[in-house]
């Protein structure tokens, strides 16, 4: 690796996630105006369920919601980066807070979810490749197929059913046990701040609540993974050069597992992983739906039932704000993994 | 009963027998090569020649046995005696790359893009030094891939090991697989159209290295490649391939001279250089048409829609191999019943 | 691969009897064509009887074919016996006959509607895209980037809990959210096709841009698009089952599929069919075309032939 050919490449890859991110900001901005054109029908955003019209017009007045597009987009940059996005009327708290408060307690585990399902689903993906149209092949492709195939509450379902009421195992709902009390707010990620506290009891029983949604987000997303990588190994291992490294007398395994067969089908697999992120949070809005786990997808499904658009639209902006920081994460990885991407 | 160019009781180092090759496709069975029979001895630099669509690669490649998943192989390919289509996967693997390797046409894909020249260098030096009863040690290895790159003619062998495939041109690349070859020694060496994706400049450069090579490893080589006049410069046996058959089979001053089948005769007739060492004795004509698709090949002889001088015979049945003096040769015009 | 295999579009099957005979080759890809054909064909059936229904106001017309009438009233929370197959929701009412009756809304209209306008729209945009090129391209991209940037299930629940949450906002947040996807697909396969000999061979000899869109342009690019559209009428179907769950896209008064797993979590873990059963089914409608697309990708890909 070339140090400053690198820093280079990593300079442009940021540069381009803020722009994409400008995009975003503009595309949802734009979706809203579209879809709530005047000043009082974005008011009703704001406003909790049932406003009257003074209410409206006071909404109004405090968000310079009548000023001139171009003021709008402008204040709402400004709030984007100072991390103001308006008052929540259900909660009756900044949303910003609100939202820092769940986020942590879903990124603690489709992180590590999203992780799993990469490591996991490389593997099986190169091992259904490397052994095609054998019994091993059909059997990954049987499980990848049907988990693909299945609704994500369907699998959280049958995890609850099977680990927590049958079995036992496992809790059956909630994030963690409600009569521990909670650790202090050090870093906002629960799981961290009792772990510095030495406060093992909520660590514990945080973890073994955090499995099973866990679990649901792997088997989720991991379908549709596998099956690419499982489709990439099979381009990768028909290139020249792989024919050409059997040619030398290298051993199979070496050449589908090592350099040249997995590591080769590593790069594409890349962008996946950013995907195979994104999915998970679909996979956690359900989860926690499933679980009753309070993390961001218990916060929007609520703010759908309680008709908080507002809030439904903010946490949105953070998801995607999320996917463009694991975008930039992967594009670096790209850089890593494929020596002919770093010249340019 | 098929016929091979040498009769001596000489154990041949590659002896090709009743060989066929079919693909396994969608749309059903396609074949490809169908009664190959062919004898190589050390130290012989045999070109294969045939249009595009011939089947030479696939031949190459049934050799080597890096044929993809979907191929129908039977026959026997017999190297030192030992038949290569009867050994499993992992006793293969050891055949490959010190008894036979392969060089493959499109240099832009035949080294792998995430490693480096240097590392893909010791590791052929790692097999040869392991097939050897050798201990596997770095610097050696290292030295090893300098020495053959300085062979090949690279001016700075410690700059090129650092690189990347995609920083190197066609001919260094191409360069580089040879270096490969040299490290590995292979006893049969098959070059599947090595100078096709370069320019004639570094072709003339590769060739003479090629040449080189054949007298320093003392190995056999199979040139497959659609030029003829390219076989000529760098054969010492040329055998002509048509539709996955062997056409003619013989040395290479000979067959030049005195091309005995029509399909030889045409694709001499398109290379005026090569046309004039043809003896007067024979007529030469071009031939018109395009080789047939594997999907819907012609009855009887594959040649026949061509051929000047088809007859009725050969557009039923298709003759067999039969030698004639010291070639072989695939057609009714020279008998065979 | 061989050396002269070039086998055109027309080459793989000349007609559609024998695409089905290839499909059915593989035992998954056979299963996948079964459960899609029983799909639609209930799914017309069932429909064209809903829609006669409510025309000719007589919605007895629509239950005929179901074992009872998903509305009526039973003994709630019966588990699955002979009289009532899947069992009983809280309300007494037949889980079969309530999956039944909305298979054809649930699952085949968002299905087909969104795919449908997200290829009609895709391909107007990307192939203008790929063909013109310029800026009008770069502007594409860049949308589209934006677009892709949001997980396509969060971007829709969004979009349409700004449309109110209806079922038809549900599916036009579903085209919004479908269409760039398909715009790139369009985009990719057309700058292959226009490096092709036989579209400036059109354009020399001066067809309109029309006709050159629809008869070269989008006949050949839209061979792999047909393959990763029958995948996709899976994706639709979960995704609007995910967002029927968690409480966009309802219509009051008919049953949904995803909204009845969701009633289901509050019979669990006793009464268990309740939400089992409309999970399992959309479950296998998805497996259908998932099976289905999955085997024609590998066709038309060329990784088929074993």
């Amino acid at each position: 690796m070339v140090g400053r050919d690198f820093a280079i490449f990593v300079i442009r890859r940021a540069i381009n996630a803020v722009i994409t991110l400008l995009l975003l900001i503009a595309l949802m901005f734009i979706i809203i105006h579209i879809i709530y054109p005047t000043p009082l029908s974005l008011a009703r955003l704001y406003a909790g369920p049932h406003p009257t019209y003074a209410q409206l017009l006071a909404i109004v007045k405090k968000y310079d919601l009548d000023a001139p597009l171009y003021v709008q987009f402008y204040n709402y940059l400004v709030g984007v980066f100072t991390g103001n996005l308006g008052f929540d009327p259900i909660y009756k708290e900044p949303v910003v807070e609100i939202i820092m408060y769940y986020l942590p307690i879903t990124l603690t585990y489709i992180i590590p979810a999203t992780v799993i399902t990469v490591l996991l689903g490389t593997y099986l993906g190169a091992v259904a490749a490397g052994n095609r149209n054998k019994w091993l092949d059909y059997l990954i492709r049987a499980f990848y197929v049907f988990t693909w195939s299945s609704p994500p509450f369907f699998i959280a379902i049958l995890l609850q059913l099977i680990f927590a009421y049958d079995l036992g195992l496992l809790p059956a709902t909630g994030y963690v046990n409600e009569l521990l009390p909670a650790p202090k707010s050090i870093t906002g990620v629960p799981l961290i701040d009792a772990l510095i506290e030495h406060d093992y009891a909520f660590a514990y029983s945080y973890f073994i609540h955090m499995i099973l949604p866990m679990m649901a987000v792997v088997i989720y997303s991991f379908g549709i993974y596998t099956r690419i990588a499982r489709n990439t190994m099979l381009d990768v291992l028909e290139s020249d050069y792989v024919r050409l490294a059997y040619a030398k007398g290298l051993s199979r395994r070496v050449v589908v597992y090592g350099s040249y067969g997995l590591r080769n089908a590593l790069i594409p697999l890349v962008t996946l992983m950013v995907l195979t992120f994104a999915l998970a949070w679909t996979g956690a809005y359900v989860a926690e739906d499933v679980f009753l786990y309070h993390g961001m997808g218990y916060l929007v499904t609520s703010a759908i039932t309680q008709v908080d658009p507002i809030m439904v639209y903010d946490i949105t902006f953070f998801v995607a704000i999320s996917v463009i920081i694991a975008n930039f994460i992967a594009d670096i990885l790209y850089g890593i993994l494929d020596p002919r991407v770093r010249v340019t | 009963m098929a016929v091979g160019l040498h009769t001596e009781v000489v154990v041949m180092l590659l002896s090709i027998r009743d060989l066929f090759v079919g693909y396994k496709m969608v749309m059903g069975a396609l074949h490809v090569l169908d009664d190959i029979n062919l004898d190589v001895d050390k130290g012989e630099i045999v070109g294969i020649v045939g249009e595009s669509g011939s089947g030479k690669s696939t031949l190459g490649q049934a050799i080597a046995r890096v044929l993809p998943g979907n191929a129908v192989v039977s026959g026997r390919i017999m190297v030192d005696g030992v038949n290569l289509l009867e050994l499993s996967g992992g006793e293969m693997e050891k055949y490959r790359g010190t008894t036979v390797f392969m060089i493959l046409q499109n240099p832009f894909t035949s080294l792998n893009p995430v490693k480096t020249v240097g590392y893909q260098l010791m590791e052929a030096a790692r097999i040869r030094m392991v097939r050897s009863g050798e201990r596997y040690s770095e610097d050696r290895a290292y030295e090893m891939a300098i020495q053959a790159l300085k062979d090949l003619r690279f001016p700075d062998p410690e700059v090129i090991m650092l690189r990347y495939p995609h920083q190197l041109s066609g001919g260094q690349i191409q360069r580089v697989v040879l270096a490969m070859s040299l490290i590995l020694k292979p006893k049969i060496l098959i070059a599947d159209e090595p100078t096709s994706a370069l320019d004639v400049t570094i072709q003339a450069q590769v060739i003479n290295l090629f040449k080189e090579l054949s007298r320093e490893m003392e190995s056999a080589i199979l040139f497959i490649t659609h030029d003829i006049s390219l076989a000529y410069v760098i054969s010492t046996r040329i055998v002509v391939l048509y539709a996955g058959r062997i056409m003619e089979d013989g040395d290479v001053e000979s067959i030049i001279r005195e091309p005995m089948h029509p399909y030889t005769q045409g694709l001499i007739a398109g290379v005026p250089d090569l046309s004039k060492f043809v003896s007067g004795r024979v007529k030469l004509q071009s031939i018109p048409g395009n080789p047939p698709s594997f999907l819907d090949l012609p009855s009887g002889c594959k040649f026949h829609p061509r051929c000047p001088y088809v007859k009725d015979v050969c557009k039923v049945q298709e003759p067999p191999l039969t030698k004639h003096d010291n070639r072989v040769i695939r057609c009714w015009l020279y008998g065979g019943g | 691969m061989t050396e002269q295999a070039i086998i055109s579009r027309r080459g793989i099957a000349s007609s559609l009897w024998n695409w089905v005979k290839l499909i059915a080759k593989d035992p998954a890809g056979l299963l996948g064509l079964v459960i899609v054909t029983l799909f639609i064909l209930w799914s017309i059936i069932q429909g064209s009887l809903e829609l006669l229904a409510s025309y000719l106001h007589h919605p007895s017309l629509a239950y005929i074919l179901l074992p009872h009438n998903p509305y009526a009233f039973g003994p709630p929370l019966k588990p699955p016996s002979l009289t009532y197959l899947f069992g009983t929701n809280g309300n007494g009412q037949d889980i079969l006959s309530r999956i039944l009756y909305s298979i054809p809304y649930s699952a085949a209209y968002p299905a087909f509607l969104v795919v449908l306008s997200a290829i009609l729209i895709g391909a107007a945009l990307g192939i203008s895209a790929g063909y013109l090129g310029g800026w009008w391209d770069e502007v594409l991209m860049r949308v589209t980037d934006a677009f892709l940037s949001i997980p396509a299930i969060v971007l829709a629940i969004v979009v349409a809990v700004l449309l109110k949450a209806s079922f038809i906002g549900m599916i036009y947040s579903f085209i919004i959210v479908w269409w760039p996807i398909y715009a790139r697909l369009f985009r990719a396969e057309t700058l292959r096709v226009k490096a092709m000999d036989y579209v400036a061979a059109a354009q020399l000899y001066g067809v309109s841009p029309l006709r050159l869109f629809f008869r070269y342009l989008f006949v050949n690019t839209v061979d792999p698009i047909i393959a990763y559209a029958m995948l996709d009428f899976g994706n639709v179907i979960l995704a609007a089952s995910i967002l029927n769950f968690i409480g966009v896209g309802l219509q009051p008064g008919l049953p949904i599929l995803g909204e009845m797993a969701s009633d289901g979590l509050s019979g669990l873990p006793l009464a268990w069919w309740w939400a089992i059963f409309p999970s399992v089914t959309i479950l296998i409608i998805a497996l259908g075309f998932v099976l289905l697309g999955d085997r024609l990708q590998d066709i038309i890909g060329g990784r088929a032939a074993y």
